[in-house]
């Protein structure tokens, strides 16, 4: 017999699959809580995958919970001027932002720096791995500010357009440019630093 | 020799970047959180009216600062117009706009905020809201705090306000009075005289649980003309002697007009205000049915009525004289008040009220059918007790009919 193992409430059947996202969200917003597991199963994988990149693995998951349960909180106020993925991407980008306020984002920015490994010596001529260059990237992403990763995070990474980007994350389109364009700076800064 | 160094372009970087690879979660987690989702989503209550989300200093410290610019770039000589409206955070503060024109609303969960509107055209409101409470006003200058979501107090510079908190009866605020809620019962300094039978009547502008003070110059003093166009705009620390010389007739009156000892008077500090057409009378009104002289009123809000038809003050004006008409016994100039007023301003918040007011008239006079109209569109009323009275009234025309 297997271990014990937490089982849903309720599982997400029928109707609600057929729902458009603002739908779900309306009935969310009705307190129906078989529409939040549907809207959970549709999103949580895009919203796990924006909240890692912003937060370590470890957070990410409470991260991840705790978006779907504040837009289950909020849901009576989306207006759906944005769409529901936009919408739950701004939520998390909020609660990441307010849980890593202040020194410990840099901190934590500060300790990689530190303890990231040099690229070890290599012989004339050898080519920089692909590998390797995924390496120095996804530590350079690591090291940058709060506020220029979720912007590179949220465009670059997730795609988002710039519009609906800016809207998520409650900054105007022209300060979401310039912040992408500083991370790419920085990104580029680090990565020249770890080849030094 | 050394490797060449890799310098990326933007490209390259962000291709790169769309491969990074990424942890899956298994569907045991998953599964598991969304189990935990479930469950504490069942015990948590959804924000239908307000929003307890933490008050982010840093980010409303730099908008304050920000809005600061933005009023002082306004507000210098030479500007273009202001906008219709203005919300500058005293401090730190969490609000949001939720709706625009012509119903412009603003929820605030946290800290004060200074608002300014100008005089509004016909159908257009301004309301902030709480979680408990809904402030409306109507060309005036006021400040309105919350803590985590409660309304904490109103404080008026300019104008009038309507405050609609918890399930009381709405309150009515002049310029230089404040108002907070409080626990313990007490007297009203702005609660009408009930001369009426309470079956009949549901106006009135204070509720039993609040304290209105009239409280100028004290801790923060912002000054506007009704116009839109700020003049100036100051702080004063508390106990800073203020100017008793620019003080308006109507400023006074506000002053005098509050004569409990709970009232704690302080010199204006704001600059002299030209009263408008029809503010003298109506303040006049509210004295006299303060003081329960209703056909003192009548003439006093007729003539406000008149005076600021097409105003703001005019549709608070011509309410009362219905009201006031009613109270003293003046049946036909209340109908015929009541009725006007409902086809003037028929997207008043005063609506439901005034058409609950009109079908116990009309329900007095035998006229069931009129009667169960008004009380119909009354009771679709958001404030309880406008609700309650015209259901009273439905159940008596019910009663009535089945007299034989």
């Amino acid at each position: 017999m297997s271990e014990g193992k937490l089982l849903p409430f309720r599982r997400v059947e029928g109707r609600t699959k057929e729902l458009s996202d603002r739908a779900l969200v309306s009935a969310v917003a009705e307190g129906d809580q078989a529409a939040l597991g549907a809207l959970y199963d549709r999103f949580q994988r895009d919203v796990y995958r924006f909240v890692v990149r912003l937060a370590s693995s470890s957070e990410a998951d409470d991260f991840a919970q705790m978006t779907f349960l504040e837009a289950y909180r909020s849901a009576p106020r989306f207006r759906g001027d944005a769409a529901v993925k936009t919408w739950l991407f701004g939520i998390a980008a909020n609660l990441v932002r307010n849980h890593h306020r202040g020194t410990q984002r840099k901190q934590r920015a500060h300790d990689s720096l530190q303890t990231m490994p040099r690229r070890p010596p290599t012989d004339p001529g050898e080519a920089i791995t692909r590998e390797q260059q995924r390496q120095w990237l996804a530590r350079a992403i690591d090291m940058l500010s709060p506020a220029l990763r979720e912007a590179y995070v949220i465009c670059v990474i997730e795609e988002l357009p710039g519009k609906e980007a800016a809207q998520a994350l409650g900054v105007r389109e022209a300060s979401l440019y310039r912040r992408l364009t500083d991370a790419r700076n920085a990104i580029r800064a680090a990565i020249e630093e770890m080849q030094s | 020799m050394s490797a060449a160094k890799w310098k990326p372009a933007d490209d390259e970087l962000d291709g790169l970047a769309r491969t990074l690879p990424m942890d899956e979660r298994s569907s045991d987690r998953v599964e598991q959180e969304r189990t935990s989702l479930l469950a504490q989503a069942a015990a948590t209550s959804q924000q239908r009216r307000g929003s307890r989300t933490p008050v982010v200093a840093s980010a409303v410290v730099a908008f304050a600062a920000a809005a600061a610019v933005i009023l002082w770039l306004v507000v210098r000589p030479g500007a273009p117009t202001l906008p219709k409206e203005s919300i500058t955070a005293l401090g730190p503060a969490h609000y949001e706009r939720v709706a625009a024109w012509p119903d412009f609303r603003v929820r605030l969960d946290e800290g004060r905020i200074d608002v300014r509107v100008t005089k509004l055209a016909m159908g257009e409101r301004f309301r902030v809201t709480t979680s408990d409470a809904e402030v409306e006003v109507r060309g005036t200058q006021f400040i309105v705090a919350a803590e985590q979501g409660k309304i904490e107090s109103v404080s008026v510079g300019e104008g009038r306000v309507e405050i609609r908190w918890a399930h009381e009866q709405p309150i009515f605020l002049a310029a230089g009075q404040s108002w907070s809620p409080t626990k313990t019962a007490q007297r009203d300094e702005v609660q009408l005289a009930p001369s009426v039978p309470a079956h009949a009547d549901v106006t009135s502008v204070a509720p039993s649980r609040s304290t209105v003070t009239s409280k100028r110059g004290t801790a923060t003093t912002i000054a506007t003309s009704d116009s839109g166009n700020t003049s100036k705009t100051s702080h004063t620390k508390s106990g800073a002697k203020p100017s008793t010389t620019d003080m308006t007739a109507s400023q006074t009156d506000a002053k005098t007009s509050m004569t409990d000892s709970t009232m704690k008077t302080v010199p204006p500090k704001s600059p002299a205000i030209a009263p408008r057409p029809g503010e003298a009378d109506f303040r006049s009104g509210i004295a006299s049915l303060r003081a329960g002289d209703a056909t003192a009123a009548v003439t006093s809000f007729a003539s406000a009525c008149k005076a600021a038809e097409k105003d703001a003050l005019g549709e608070d004006a011509c309410f009362w004289l219905g009201a006031a008409a009613k109270r003293a016994g003046q049946t036909s100039t209340a109908r015929e008040a009541l009725t006007r007023f409902l086809k003037t301003y028929s997207s008043s918040a005063r609506a439901g009220e005034a058409s609950a007011l009109l079908g116990w008239l009309l329900y007095d006079a035998g006229e069931l059918d009129a009667a169960q109209q008004r009380f119909e569109l009354a009771a679709r009323d958001r404030v309880p007790k406008v609700k309650e009275s015209a259901e009273r009234g439905l159940e008596a025309i019910t009663r009535k009919r089945g007299t034989p």
